[in-house]
């Protein structure tokens, strides 16, 4: 079995959110649809704070709460390489999963705007798209069954290992950000402290199993059992 | 007619066009775009207004069940009004739930060509599907007096009403990530403060009957003993919600602080305005008239805010929250949601007060 999975080093973070703006640039998003964002802490008391940031994308929990609650299986995990996905085509727009989600990941587009000019009403969507910008995935890359592209209106949106770049090229235990820079998420090319590693997690030879083995990785809220395979090393 | 009831007509009737309107925009402009819900906090005061909705159904079959399963017999005459109280109120939810849906076209098919066994939201719209047809089954064997069916149906109105809404408890509990929700106790809580609103709301309307229409011995029988089943439903929520809150504010998860921070607001507003001061309101008012009319006013509105604190407080703590971005969550509901409030309440309304002005419920078997 393999399952794509994603170590960031914590040590190496700059916490300069490249990754967060990448991720909006690709996947085409709308100010305010985080699918990835990077999260600031305190740790400590007052007098002693001590920053920590956490960048966080879709977390792809082995055991998902949003996939067993979804009441139409319109979010589904791919067996192939255990990705989180979601099937534009099915899901309600009910939000329950974004209630499910212990990890705030999931997105409704179609809220109240952000920022004034509403982006969506500048380049109005047409045939049921939410909008339609200039710069967007090719039309091979947009999905609506895996999630990628332009939603619909009225559905939920969130981060799928930018699937429409690592499905273009067969499982492999490593995505190098140089030498396989079309099939690495955007998130992973764009980090200057080269602080991510994405691969396979269930082969024990790939970079990202290393780490995780090596440095004592842990997962976000990980008393919750939900299983994350995305991991923090320090 | 009275010219008191045609105003009051008139009143829901503007309530229902402007409802018409809202969903008139909702349909072109978008829910999301109207409503203040946002990416993190997304479920606002439609669906608090469902719960609370299909909690009031729930207690009305409840009170109706005891009438025609439990034997108190006393309480037959508002078995037709509870019936009719039951469907019209659980209808009424679905109306406002489904407004804030984002695709409510695919809402029906999907739910059969694609069920997810795993999901408390499937199982809830299967039995409250079951529910409503229960419920309208059993309005037409009153009114066609099909003794069998009514006898039936009532088991079958008990049961679905304790599996819907158990279940749409359910969808709550399961959601561990989100402390002020999340238990096995929340399905129980939500039957529990069921069988309150739906006292609650056939008392008012009993006491609204003697005002406007004149009362007669069975009628006045039939308030005395809902007067003590207001108060054992009352006893009923009273002992959920106290532990309910208790067990939340021992816990020191930071995901439960909203118990902490509620806590001032849970025993003046819930406890004490809520629900001892309508006991002692039932207690000394003996008589159906504008002070007993009182107490479940006030039980209603306490629970409908209290149903908004839920749910939105179920949500208000941030996941996973920065320290650039608010730890309480902000949410004041939009227009377009109170438009929603108020024409899902203006049907109830409307339907009901003509069915009671035309002697409707008068005329059904019970």
């Amino acid at each position: 079995m393999s399952r794509w999975g994603m170590a960031i080093d914590l040590a190496k973070c700059v916490g300069c959110q490249a990754c967060s703006v990448a991720c909006s640039m690709e996947n085409t998003r709308v100010p305010g649809e985080n699918w990835h964002k990077v999260i600031f802490m305190n740790e400590g008391e007052t007098g002693t704070k001590k920053f920590t940031w956490y960048p966080r994308p879709c977390q792809h929990c082995t055991e998902a709460p949003c996939t067993k609650v979804c009441p139409v299986r319109a979010t589904w995990k791919r067996k192939e390489d255990g990705v989180v996905l979601i099937n534009w085509y099915k899901c309600l727009g009910c939000r329950y999963c974004v209630m499910a989600c212990p990890y705030g990941v999931r997105c409704y587009p179609e809220v109240k705007p952000l920022l004034e000019p509403d982006i969506k009403e500048v380049y109005h969507g047409r045939r049921a798209k939410l909008w339609d910008p200039p710069y967007q995935l090719s039309r091979e890359e947009q999905d609506g069954k895996r999630g990628t592209g332009i939603p619909p209106k009225g559905v939920v949106t969130k981060c799928t290992f930018c699937a429409h770049r690592t499905d273009r090229k067969e499982m492999t235990p490593d995505r190098d950000p140089v030498k396989d820079r079309d099939f690495t998420p955007a998130c992973v090319i764009a980090c200057p402290a080269s602080a991510r590693y994405f691969g396979d997690i269930d082969n024990p030879e790939s970079e990202v199993s290393k780490r995780v083995e090596r440095k004592g990785a842990y997962r976000l809220r990980e008393e919750l059992g939900t299983k994350p395979q995305v991991f923090y090393v320090k | 007619m009275s010219n008191l009831f045609k105003v009051w007509i008139g009143l829901l009737a503007l309530g229902v066009l402007l409802g018409l309107y809202t969903t008139f925009q909702i349909f072109t402009i978008g829910h999301g775009e109207l409503a203040n819900t946002t990416q993190l906090l997304p479920w606002g005061l439609q669906v608090s207004t469902y719960i609370y909705l299909a909690l009031t159904s729930t207690g009305c079959s409840f009170v109706y069940c005891l009438a025609t399963l439990g034997g108190v017999d006393k309480l037959k005459p508002i078995v037709p009004r509870a019936v009719l109280l039951a469907l019209l109120t659980i209808i009424a939810g679905f109306t406002s739930l489904s407004l804030e849906i984002g695709r409510l076209e695919r809402l029906a098919i999907e739910f059969i060509v694609n069920p997810n066994l795993t999901s408390p939201m499937w199982w809830m719209g299967v039995f409250y599907t079951m529910y409503i047809v229960v419920l309208m089954i059993e309005l037409a064997a009153m009114i066609f007096h099909i003794e069998w069916l009514m006898k039936v149906g009532s088991v079958a109105v008990l049961i679905t009403a304790i599996a819907g809404h158990s279940t749409l408890g359910s969808v709550f509990g399961v959601l561990e990530g989100r402390g002020y929700g999340f238990g096995a106790l929340t399905p129980i809580y939500f039957l529990m403060m069921a069988f309150l609103g739906g006292a609650s709301l056939i008392l008012l309307v009993s006491c609204l009957i003697s005002i406007f229409k004149g009362s007669n011995k069975e009628f006045d029988e039939a308030v005395t003993t809902l007067r003590k089943v207001f108060l054992a439903s009352v006893a009923i929520a009273f002992l959920a919600t106290v532990w309910r809150y208790v067990v939340g504010v021992w816990v020191s998860d930071p995901y439960y602080d909203l118990f902490d921070l509620g806590f001032n607001k849970f025993l003046k507003f819930s406890l004490l305005l809520g629900m001892i001061v309508p006991v002692l309101i039932v207690v000394f008012q003996k008589k159906a008239g504008i002070g007993l009319a009182l107490a479940p006013i006030i039980v209603l509105v306490v629970q409908f805010i209290d149903r908004n604190t839920l749910i939105v407080g179920i949500q208000k703590i941030a996941l996973l929250q920065g320290v650039w971005e608010p730890r309480i969550l902000p949410y004041t509901p939009a227009p377009v949601e109170i438009s929603v409030v108020i024409f899902v309440m203006s049907i109830i309304g409307i339907i009901y007060s003509i069915a009671e002005q035309r002697g409707f419920l008068e005329k059904i078997k019970h």
